[in-house]
C-alpha cells in the first residue's frame, strides 16, 4: 500500500508547432505568437483549468525543440514565441514528443498525481520533408508506448490532407482552398484553447474533441 | 365682460370693420359658409352630418387629402366664387386679399367672444407645426405618440406582478397580490433587460503578465489572535485556495440566482447502536458556475415489526447534464428513504431477499413523485412540471441500510447504488478503506457514462457484513473519487481513514469533508455510520 498518492487528476496537453521557414511567410508564426498570450491568459485565469491541466509547448523544423516544458500555466509569467527557420521535420518532432510524454508522465506520477493520457494539438503549414512515419508509429501505438497520446492534427497552406489524416488519432482538420494560413491559424488557436478548457472543466477529465474549425474542414482519420 | 369689451376695442375690430368696409365697396358678398369648423372631425369615422362636403373635396382633391396627416384644426375652404363683376387679374387679386382679410377679422372676433376651450379648437396657420393639445388629440395621426405612452393602470400592473423585477428569467408563475409599484416616469423603450444569468456563470479571465493590483492575503495565512479554522490540505494548494472566497478581483465563489445554494448541509446523531454523521458540501465547480449543489443525503430511522431498529440514509449525487439535478437529489434522496423505512416497517424481518424483492416496487414509487407537481413545490424553484422530462432530474443514488439494534444477531447492513457514487467500509483500527461496488475504469480520457435514477432503476444491491470497529461510509465521487486510485490508497484516504476511524464533533467532520486539494472540485457528500459498541 502506498500513501503517496494524492489523487490530484492531471491532464497533460501538448501543442507541437511548426516553425519551419514557410510559417513566417504565410503569417503563421505572427499567429501563433499572437494567439500563445490569449490561450495562456484563458488557462491561467481559470481556477478549474488551471489546477487540472498541463501545457507544453515543442517546436519541430529542421530539428526539434522543447520551449515550454509541461507546466501548469498559472506558474508561467509568460508564453515563448515561435520563430521561423528551416524544413519541415515531422520525424524529429514525434521523437522528441515521445521522450517528452515518457519523462513527464514519470514525473508527474512520482508527485502522487493521477495522469491522464495525453493529448497532442500537431499544427503544420507544409508536407514533411523526412520519412515520419516510423517516428509517428513508435509514439501512437499503444502497444509500442503504453503512453501514447492522443494526436489532434491540424493543416494549412500547403499542408496535404492525406498526410494530416493520418496524424491525427482522434480528429484532423485541413485549412479550406484561399483561405489565409495566418487566419486559419488563429481560429485553431482558439480552437485549441476551448479544447483546453472544456475538456478541463468537468469534474473528471475528459478529452472533448473539437469540431472544425473555421475555415477548415474535417479530414476523415486513416484506419488501419 | 371688461374682458370682451376690452376686446371690443381693440385692433381686432377695428381691422374688421375696415375689411367690412372695403367688401361693401367692391359689392361683394361672403357666403355664410365660410365659417370655421375643426378638419379632424371629418377624418374619423361616424363623422357628425355636415362633414360630407369635406369628403368629397377630399376626393378629388389630392393635396387636400395628403393634409390629412398635419395635426391641426384647419378651416374648411370651398372654391371662392366668381361675383361676375371683376374678371381681370387685379380685381380677382384684390378679391382674394379682402377675402382674407375678412375671414382673419371674423376670426379674430370668433375667438375674442368664444370660451377659452373653443380657443383650443383651432390652430393658427402661422402655428402649424406646434398644434395645441386638443388639436393632438384629435387629430388621428397625432394618436400615434399617444399610443407609445406607457400604459399606466395600476391595478393590472399588481395583479400581473410585473412590477417584481427578478436577475434572472423564470417560468411563469401564479400572480401574487401585491401593492401597486411606483411607476418611474420613464419611457418603456428605455425600460433595462432582466439580468442574464449566463453572463456571470464564468469568471472574468485576468490576462497573465500584466502588473496585478496588491494581493489580498489569504485569511487562512492569517496571523492573529482570530480563531480561524483552516481545511486539511492535500498535496500542494489548489488554485481557489489561493484567494479568499469573497476577493473583489474574482468571482470564483458565487450564490445560486435560484436560491438554495447549500453550501453545507449537515446531520449529526444518534439512533439505536449507531452513531451518524452526515455532510454535503457545495465544490467549487457550482460554486464558480453559481449553481447550488447538486449532492444530496436523507437520513432516517425505521424499526420493523419485530422491534429491530435501522439507520436508513440515501446519498444522491446529480448528473452535472441534467437540468435540475440539484432538485432531482434532494428530492430522491427524500422520497426514496421515505420509502425504504416503510418497507422496513411492514416487515418482521430485513434482509438482503426481502429488500431484493420490494426495491423495484420502491424504486418505481418514487419515480412516479420524483418530478413536481406544482412549480412553487419545497425546493423546486423555477422548474415548470409541464416543461421537464425525466432525465432532467437524473442522479445517482447509493443507499444504506444499517442494523442498529444492539442485542440484534443481524448485523449486516444492506446496501445498493444507482451509478457510481462509492461505498465504503472504513476498517478503522487499519486505517483500510474497502471499496464496495464500481471500481474507477482503468482507462483514462473516456467519459464515464453513469446510470442514473428516475431515468434507470436497474440497481445492485449487495449485504456487508460488519465487523467491530468497521464504519460504513458513502460518498459521492466528489470524495470517494480520491480514496483510492488503482489500488492505491491516496493521502487523503490515508488522513480521512485516521479521523474518522471513531465517531469526531460536527466541525471536524464537516471541515474534513471540506480539504482543499487540486482537481476535487466536484460536491462533496459523506455519509458515515459507525458502532457505538
Amino acid at each position: 500500500m502506498s500513501t503517496e498518492t494524492s489523487g490530484n487528476a492531471v491532464l497533460p496537453f501538448y501543442i507541437l508547432c511548426d516553425e519551419s521557414g514557410s510559417m513566417d511567410a504565410n503569417g503563421g508564426i505572427d499567429a501563433i505568437n499572437s494567439g500563445l498570450p490569449e490561450l495562456h491568459a484563458a488557462i491561467a485565469g481559470d481556477p478549474l483549468v488551471s489546477d487540472k491541466c498541463r501545457i507544453g509547448l515543442l517546436t519541430f523544423s529542421d530539428i526539434a525543440e522543447e520551449l515550454l516544458p509541461l507546466s501548469n500555466l498559472s506558474d508561467v509569467g509568460a508564453m515563448p514565441g515561435c520563430a521561423a527557420k528551416g524544413l519541415t521535420n515531422y520525424g524529429e518532432a514525434f521523437n522528441l514528443l515521445r521522450v517528452v510524454i515518457q519523462r513527464d508522465i514519470a514525473n508527474l506520477k512520482a508527485q502522487g498525481l493521477q495522469v491522464y493520457r495525453p493529448a497532442v494539438f500537431f499544427i503544420t503549414d507544409g508536407e514533411p520533408t523526412d520519412d515520419w512515419e516510423a517516428n509517428h508509429r513508435a509514439l501512437t501505438d499503444k502497444a509500442m508506448n503504453p503512453q501514447a497520446p492522443h494526436i489532434i492534427s491540424f493543416g494549412v497552406a500547403g499542408a496535404n490532407p492525406a498526410v494530416i489524416g493520418k496524424i491525427g488519432t482522434k480528429a484532423a482538420f485541413i485549412a479550406n482552398n484561399g483561405v489565409d494560413p495566418g487566419n486559419a491559424l488563429k481560429e485553431i488557436l482558439k480552437s485549441l484553447t476551448n479544447t483546453i478548457v472544456n475538456s478541463s472543466s468537468s469534474s473528471v477529465p475528459t478529452l472533448v474533441v473539437p469540431s472544425a474549425p473555421p475555415g477548415t474542414t474535417a479530414v476523415p482519420l486513416d484506419t488501419m | 365682460m371688461k374682458n370682451r369689451a376690452k376686446l371690443l376695442s381693440s385692433s381686432y375690430l377695428r381691422f374688421f370693420v375696415a375689411a367690412c368696409a372695403i367688401t361693401l365697396l367692391s359689392g361683394f358678398s361672403v357666403h355664410s359658409h365660410n365659417e370655421v369648423r375643426p378638419f379632424v372631425n371629418c377624418v374619423e369615422p361616424g363623422n357628425p352630418p355636415g362633414c360630407e362636403q369635406e369628403k368629397k373635396n377630399e376626393k378629388t382633391d389630392t393635396t387636400n387629402a395628403s393634409n390629412e396627416t398635419v395635426p391641426t384644426a384647419q378651416p374648411a375652404e370651398d372654391e371662392p366664387r366668381s361675383s361676375g363683376f371683376f374678371d381681370g387679374v387685379l380685381e380677382k387679386t384684390l378679391l382674394l386679399l379682402v377675402f382674407s382679410m375678412l375671414a382673419t377679422g371674423i376670426f379674430f372676433l370668433a375667438k375674442a367672444l368664444v370660451s377659452p376651450r373653443s380657443q383650443n379648437s383651432y390652430t393658427s396657420p402661422t402655428n402649424r407645426n406646434l398644434p395645441s393639445a386638443a388639436g393632438y388629440r384629435q387629430s388621428s395621426s397625432a394618436q400615434a405618440p399617444v399610443r407609445n405612452r406607457p400604459q399606466v393602470n395600476p391595478v393590472v400592473t399588481a395583479n400581473t406582478g410585473s412590477g417584481i423585477r427578478t436577475q434572472i428569467p423564470r417560468v411563469e408563475r401564479e400572480s401574487i397580490e401585491l401593492a401597486a409599484p411606483v411607476q418611474a416616469n420613464v419611457d418603456t423603450n428605455n425600460v433595462a433587460e432582466p439580468e442574464q444569468t449566463s453572463a456571470r456563470v464564468r469568471p472574468n479571465l485576468v490576462p497573465v503578465g500584466m502588473p496585478e493590483a496588491e494581493e489580498t492575503p489569504n485569511v487562512l495565512d492569517e496571523v492573529s489572535e482570530r480563531n480561524i479554522i483552516k481545511p486539511p490540505q492535500i498535496g500542494d494548494p489548489s488554485a481557489f485556495r489561493k484567494k479568499n472566497w469573497w476577493d473583489p478581483k474574482v468571482e470564483w465563489c458565487q450564490l445560486s440566482p435560484l436560491g438554495m445554494t447549500s453550501d453545507i448541509t449537515c446531520d449529526i446523531g444518534t439512533f439505536g447502536s449507531s452513531a451518524v454523521a452526515a455532510a454535503s458540501l457545495r465544490g467549487n465547480k457550482h460554486k464558480l458556475d453559481a449553481k447550488p449543489c447538486q449532492d444530496a443525503f436523507n437520513v432516517q430511522s425505521a424499526t420493523d415489526m419485530s422491534g429491530s431498529q435501522y439507520v436508513v440514509s440515501v446519498l444522491c449525487d446529480g448528473m452535472s447534464s441534467a437540468r435540475y439535478s440539484h432538485y432531482g437529489a434532494r428530492r430522491t434522496s427524500q422520497v426514496l428513504s421515505d420509502a425504504l423505512c416503510r418497507m422496513i416497517e411492514s416487515s418482521d424481518f430485513v434482509d438482503i431477499d426481502y429488500v431484493n424483492a420490494n426495491i423495484e416496487n420502491v424504486l418505481e414509487y418514487c419515480r412516479q413523485k420524483v418530478i413536481p407537481s406544482e412549480i412553487d413545490l419545497f425546493g423546486a424553484s423555477g422548474i415548470d412540471p409541464s416543461s421537464v422530462e425525466e432525465s432532467d432530474f437524473n442522479t445517482t443514488v447509493t443507499f444504506l441500510i444499517a442494523p442498529s439494534t444492539t442485542s440484534s444477531n443481524n448485523t449486516n447492513a444492506i446496501v445498493g447504488c444507482i451509478g457510481d457514487s462509492p461505498i465504503f467500509i472504513l476498517h478503522g483500527p487499519e486505517g483500510v478503506w474497502e471499496q464496495i461496488g464500481v471500481i474507477d475504469s482503468p482507462d483514462e480520457l473516456v467519459n464515464p457514462a453513469t446510470a442514473a435514477f428516475p431515468g434507470s432503476i436497474a440497481i445492485a444491491i449487495d449485504e456487508l457484513v460488519m465487523q467491530k470497529g468497521d464504519v460504513l461510509v458513502a460518498m459521492s465521487d466528489g470524495v470517494g473519487n480520491f480514496i483510492n486510485v488503482r489500488g492505491n490508497q491516496t493521502l487523503l484516504g490515508t488522513y480521512l481513514a485516521k479521523q474518522w476511524s471513531t465517531p469526531v464533533n460536527m466541525a471536524t467532520f464537516v471541515n474534513d469533508v471540506s480539504f482543499d486539494m487540486k482537481s476535487a472540485d466536484d460536491d462533496r457528500t459523506v455519509v458515515a455510520i459507525w458502532q457505538r459498541i
